[in-house]
């Protein structure tokens, strides 16, 4: 083997060594566990086959890129096998990390009614832990542009929460809410 | 409030932070490091190789109206061959709708008269420019040229984003190339399918 690649293959076990952990903890909390390793799977391919063109000082928002491309690939290669309701529901993948359940899932109903770019912003910003320069990289924006979606995100998924408690009071006390609903509980 | 929000997400992250995800040095990544860096790139940062896991040098596949060829993993940048690129154009608005698309099925996708795995070198413009890596049926060319319809100013055509140095399986008729999923950017279920049909 020669230095070249000896040299090219050090840096790529570098670079997943770094990067392989929150590659595989965005794409778990998005797929099931079975898709989310050939995203990884993908992935790698991609960092290896572009090593020279991972940027030298934060690969990581860069690496984010391309799981994201792989898993939308993944996703489209799904969608025909699943039916239209499916396909427009927003539910996290169950059994992740050892059968976490989720306990919030006013907030999964409020993330559910955005539109999936807020969401996603959303995830990234606090699941992946991405500053705005970071987000900005990722989605090839500028960082300002990127502050700005938060924000706007932020306010959209504040509103649907506030929604969400004014339902479940409506329903509550009996009034007519925002979720219609058959039973009538007794306060 | 928006400390708040930040806390209440983060509690509702569906992975859990104390599980460990496997790092660097386990066993299965090791196993995926080792599969990419088997893929033969070469010097050159756009021309990686697509080596099939089925070696089928001698299947004669039915493919309807088209010349069976296997491109080598040797297939050079084209410096040697001296072919014309073949000129391939995307279905406009017309050709996209659902309701005329196939059902996909591996049957047929080995019926495509031209398929092949090739990896973007290049968009300019209306045009995206493939350096072929396996030619499936079809061709000889080392390259591909993809037209969008009506002068599209980005490279998301149809259903495809072309991004420069990534690999795609594309299947085309009649100059045309096919969508409904019979082309795509190289993923688990194409690449399987592929494999599959040729």
């Amino acid at each position: 083997m020669t230095g070249l690649a000896e040299d090219r293959r050090e840096r790529f076990e570098g670079l997943v060594r770094d990067v392989v952990a929150p590659i595989r903890r965005y794409a778990l909390r998005r797929v099931e566990r079975a898709d989310a390793e050939d995203v990884v799977a993908d992935s790698l391919l991609v960092l290896w086959r572009r090593l020279d063109d991972v940027p030298k000082g934060d690969p990581l928002p860069w690496c984010n890129g391309v799981v994201r491309r792989c898993l939308a690939n993944a996703e489209r290669s799904h969608r025909r096998q699943r039916s239209l309701t499916e396909r427009l529901r927003f539910a996290p993948p169950h059994e992740q990390g050892g059968g976490q359940v989720i306990n919030d899932p006013s907030l999964y109903r409020a993330l559910g009614r955005l539109r999936p770019h807020d969401r996603e912003l959303l995830r990234l910003w606090a699941w992946e832990d991405l500053t705005p320069r970071q987000l900005a990289d990722v989605l090839g924006i500028t960082p300002n542009a990127a502050e700005v979606r938060l924000h706007r995100a932020r306010s959209r998924l504040a509103k649907e929460l506030v929604a969400e408690v004014q339902s479940i009071k409506g329903k509550f006390l009996g009034l007519p809410g925002q979720i219609p609903t058959h039973d009538t509980e007794a306060t | 409030m928006n400390d708040d929000l930040y806390d209440r997400l983060r509690a509702a992250d569906p992975l859990s932070r104390s599980v460990p995800v496997e790092a660097g040095d386990t066993f299965n990544t090791r196993d995926l490091m080792e599969a990419a860096m088997s893929t033969d790139r070469t010097s050159n940062p756009h021309r990686p190789r697509w080596i099939p896991l089925v070696a089928s040098a001698g299947t004669a596949a039915a493919i309807v109206g088209g010349v069976l060829l296997f491109g080598s993993d040797r297939v050079d940048d084209g410096a040697g061959s001296g072919e014309a690129p073949l000129q391939l154009s995307l279905p406009g608005e017309a050709g996209t709708s659902m309701s005329s698309c196939i059902p996909f099925s591996v049957d047929e996708l080995a019926r495509m008269p031209v398929a092949f795995a090739g990896t973007v070198v290049g968009v300019d413009g209306v045009t995206v420019n493939l350096a072929v890596d396996t030619w499936y049926s079809g061709g000889v060319a080392p390259n591909v040229k993809v037209a969008a319809p009506g002068g599209a100013s980005t490279a998301l055509l149809g259903e495809i984003e072309f991004v420069d140095g990534e690999q795609y399986l594309i299947t085309a008729t009649a100059g045309n190339v096919n969508l409904c999923g019979f082309s795509g950017m190289v993923a688990p279920e194409l690449r399987a399918a592929f494999e599959e049909a040729f």
